[in-house]
């Protein structure tokens, strides 16, 4: 990833008010992993799944924190028992910030059923979510969905693109 | 062997202003029906109070935090138990009622009747303050070793398989949460069910929004 990436990401995170990062590693996210765990803005702690992370992320809301989740969209599919079981029926706001595998040109085979599905899988959830490849777009759309997330009491998604890796 | 609804009266008589979040079902009814107050969000779903829990420590650390957990429900994601035992929050307490089955929806047994010992699960996940009860008197013990001393404090309640028949009373998701975090706020001072801001995020007094 470009350092304007991470540094657009990161900075959107601090402009949307974000004060607790949850991750599960992920390649695309590395370098804003490593840039988020270093600033004392964040208090950051990493998870073995998605689902404990989301879960870890609404419990971190609840007491009074502006929660995040960066994940590989695989996780959605872990992540989707405590999504439709307890941020939905409980109306509980996190921000994801998800990678996007088997998008357009990615060169893994593994990912593309994920990629077909990844969308499609958002749309009927109901999850409202941008579509971004550029650092600058990052940060506006990481800002604006954070807002839509504290006045609907929602899940909202950034969906990071996959072409060139930015 | 001791019932969950003893445990929970043991319990009830120490918990002071702690944040409880429960498990489903009999868990959340025995509960609600012995310490009905607004500290408590009811009726996770299996996998779900443990992490939750340890978030709400995380972001309240000054506070304790107590999931009421069970053996089904942690067995479906113990992923749940290393993360509490790599962030070792000191205010945390997970309670797991372990009656060896599934039993809010029929009780077919469940691995820890096969053996699988969850208090040692969490011991090899690096949470040294876990310990098995099985009489009402050492689940007591317990609980007031978990509120007087550094945590992350992780208790298995042996207990035997059945409810108490109380009164189910309870209310939906959305309602329980937004009265358990209403609590939060008035309890801690802070602001946390803020859709509209003065600074013009989502709305902007005296603004014109439509000019025709």
């Amino acid at each position: 990833m470009q350092e304007a990436t991470t540094r657009a990401i990161v900075e959107g995170l601090r402009e949307a008010g974000i004060d607790f990062v949850v991750y599960m590693p992920d390649s695309f996210f590395f370098e804003t992993i490593n840039v988020l765990e270093a600033d004392p803005d964040f208090q950051c702690v990493s998870v073995p799944n998605e689902s404990v992370g989301m879960c870890l992320a609404a419990g971190a809301w609840l007491g009074g924190r502006k929660p995040v989740m960066l994940m590989e969209n695989t996780g959605l599919f872990v992540a989707m028992n405590a999504i439709t079981r307890f941020h939905q029926p409980f109306g509980i706001p996190v921000l994801m910030l998800i990678s996007y595998r088997g998008d357009a040109g990615d060169g893994w085979w593994m990912v593309t059923d994920i990629g077909h599905a990844f969308e499609p899988v958002l749309r009927d959830l109901g999850v409202m979510y941008e579509r971004v490849d550029e650092p600058e777009k990052a940060r506006k759309a990481i800002r604006l969905m954070q807002t839509s997330a504290s006045v609907s009491e929602e899940l909202q998604a950034v969906v990071f693109r996959k072409e060139g890796a930015w | 062997m001791v019932t969950r609804y003893e445990m929970l009266e043991r319990l009830a008589a120490h918990i002071g202003d702690a944040l409880v979040l429960t498990n489903l079902k009999g868990t959340a009814h025995e509960w609600h029906h012995l310490h009905p107050k607004d500290s408590n969000l009811l009726y996770l779903g299996l996998g779900m109070p443990t992490p939750a829990a340890l978030g709400l420590a995380m972001a309240l650390p000054h506070r304790h935090v107590v999931s009421l957990d069970g053996d089904g429900s942690i067995l479906l994601d113990m992923a749940a138990i290393p993360t509490v035992g790599q962030v070792q929050p000191k205010n945390l307490i997970v309670v797991i009622f372990d009656n060896e089955s599934y039993e809010s929806n029929g009780a077919l047994p469940t691995a820890t009747s096969a053996g699988t010992d969850l208090t040692g699960v969490a011991r090899s996940c690096g949470i040294a303050n876990a310990v098995t009860a099985t009489t009402a008197d050492e689940f007591e013990a317990a609980v007031v070793a978990a509120m007087t001393t550094a945590g992350p404090h992780f208790i298995t309640a042996k207990v035997e398989k059945g409810t108490r028949k109380v009164p189910i009373t309870m209310t939906y998701g959305k309602y329980n949460k937004y009265v358990f975090v209403k609590h939060i706020e008035q309890s801690e001072g802070l602001e946390i069910l803020r859709s509209i801001t003065a600074t013009g995020r989502g709305y902007t007094p005296n603004k014109t929004y439509y000019s025709d």
